[in-house]
């Protein structure tokens, strides 16, 4: 009989990792952008990154049972990573938002004049968006009786999708800026076809990573691991997450990056949507993947606990 | 101060779930909520099979994982163990459900009644409204019957006034409840035999809820047993 899958985090959780992975995601490529010159793009990727993130917590209390009363959540974060969570994503949002208003809108002009209260900044929001990153696969990794979380790649995992998530909002947004915005440069092409060559070496690091992260998980938790790879999940993993979201974009990408052209919009547009997609993919199905570890009876029988 | 805890020996459960019944009848818990509960199993493989009765509960775990990921305190421990959730800090988000290894914790969705559209029953009434929406809820030993109780001078374990709904149901006695920190009591007794287990101590929850094996006459087996109705 096959087992079934974790349902008390279900699809509110999976979309605050997702978007608050994304959104980070989405900083830390525009601060590297920036970083290496390529202003334009990294200001699109920036503005890009906080409302993400903050549109994630609204899910995040939106799974809440008494949503109202939200920011009690930082009380405990002696121990819970929920609290040290909130206190992370709060001050992503805020150094985030700074960075937003003073180089962005409405008052740009503040940091664009200073390059090096930009770049403090700058170091501040990248060290906690990738604080956020790795904070999602913690808050649910540390959970010990679900052995199919409890392993040191997921942070990890977590980190490199983020990314690529953030590179694919990226894609997904920039044809919609071109056309609204008529922002568009030699600047952002190259940088594009940069972040073309990077997405591929991230999702073949997100392949190897998930390949990894099976081959430990499976011996520990084969009942978790079984619903990914040939149970009632496999459908959504093998064709969902690995080929629409890893293997596809990967492909596009691949012959792009090739042309070394500016890339189409239609295929930075399906790009984008397929690496959000599978990101968001991802996080519902290791989040399902969850079960709990069987009880063991004097080891002799198992019972799975309920829930 | 005593560390309450309590000894199920699997051996005289005979799964008739008049533990689950009568902590609903206790605690007045709305449909989906088995503060106490019986999960069954059938074990091994032909010729050698068996069914075994696993009552379960809040473990009351002296190091509970539930308490450290809890983000705003709202589940605490006495320094009796009893672990409990104090509802008006609780903010629902199930982090606690999600560390449990026991599946002893249950989120109160609603508190619509067994009866549908008909409206709650004058049982439901009186004891629904303790139970508040959108938080979780889980069992703490009965504890308004220990503190009660106790205040009355009566011995929990010992005295059924003063002792979980549960033990004081159980037609087989599988259950027995008490101080573990005195060597006298029936229940530190049974912990120290060689045979008493945590379950899964392998969690580093260090459970003050214990078993006797149910396994005499049970060959060793390593097939997975019952599964939940849902996870």
């Amino acid at each position: 009989m096959e087992a079934i899958p974790q349902s008390v985090w279900r699809w509110k959780i999976a979309a605050y990792l997702f978007l608050a992975g994304t959104g980070a995601g989405a900083l830390i490529v525009g601060i590297l952008g920036d970083f290496t010159g390529y202003v334009v793009s990294a200001k699109i990727s920036v503005a890009l990154g906080v409302p993400l993130v903050a549109l994630s917590t609204w899910f995040l209390i939106l799974d809440l049972g008494h949503p109202e009363k939200f920011f009690t959540a930082v009380l405990h974060p002696s121990t819970s990573w929920i609290s040290r969570g909130f206190l992370i994503v709060s001050a992503l949002l805020i150094s985030g938002g700074v960075l937003t208003i003073l180089w962005i809108w409405p008052c740009g002009r503040i940091l664009d004049g200073n390059q090096g209260l930009r770049m403090a900044v700058e170091i501040i929001v990248l060290g906690l968006a990738v604080a956020t990153c790795v904070y999602t696969g913690i808050l649910i990794g540390i959970v010990v009786s679900r052995p199919f979380w409890n392993n040191p790649l997921l942070p990890v995992l977590f980190l490199i999708s983020a990314v690529s998530t953030g590179i694919g909002g990226l894609f997904f947004i920039t044809p919609i800026v071109r056309a609204t915005l008529g922002v568009s440069s030699s600047e952002t092409a190259r940088f594009l076809i940069h972040l073309e060559w990077a997405d591929m070496i991230l999702l073949l690091s997100e392949g190897i990573t998930i390949y990894l992260y099976l081959t430990v998980v499976y011996s520990r938790a084969p009942e978790a691991a079984g619903l990914l790879l040939r149970g009632k999940l496999s459908g959504m993993f093998w064709g969902g997450f690995l080929g629409a979201g890893l293997f596809i974009p990967a492909l596009i990408e691949l012959f792009d990056w090739a042309d070394q052209k500016t890339p189409p919009l239609l295929a930075l547009l399906i790009t984008g949507t397929l690496l959000l997609a599978g990101g968001f993919l991802m996080r519902l199905l290791i989040l399902a993947a969850g079960i709990r570890s069987p009880l063991i009876v004097r080891a002799r029988f198992r019972v799975r606990p309920g829930f | 101060m005593p560390r309450w805890g309590m000894v199920i020996d699997l051996l005289k459960c005979i799964g008739c779930y008049g533990c689950q019944t009568s902590c609903k009848a206790e605690n007045a818990t709305p449909p989906g909520v088995t503060l106490a509960r019986v999960e069954v199993s059938e074990v091994g493989s032909y010729p050698n099979v068996s069914r075994v009765n696993l009552p379960l509960l809040c473990m009351q775990c002296n190091s509970p994982p539930c308490q450290s990921v809890c983000p705003t305190e709202a589940t605490q421990k006495r320094p009796d163990g009893i672990v409990f959730v104090d509802a008006e800090k609780c903010i629902g988000c199930k982090y606690c459900m999600i560390a449990c290894p026991y599946g002893a914790r249950y989120f109160v969705e609603d508190v619509r009644g067994y009866f549908g559209n008909q409206g709650l029953t004058p049982y439901e009434a009186d004891g629904y409204p303790g139970h508040r929406t959108g938080t979780v809820l889980k069992c703490d030993y009965c504890r308004h019957r220990i503190d009660a109780g106790m205040a009355k001078g009566l011995k929990p374990g010992v005295d059924r006034e003063a002792t979980p709904a549960c033990v004081i149901n159980c037609m087989a006695k599988a259950r027995t409840f008490g101080d573990l920190d005195d060597p006298n009591s029936e229940v530190a007794q049974l912990v120290a035999r060689a045979q008493a287990f945590q379950l899964n101590p392998e969690f580093g929850t260090d459970p003050n809820t214990r078993y006797l094996p149910a396994g005499r006459s049970v060959a060793p087996m390593e097939t997975p047993g019952a599964r939940p109705a849902k996870e």
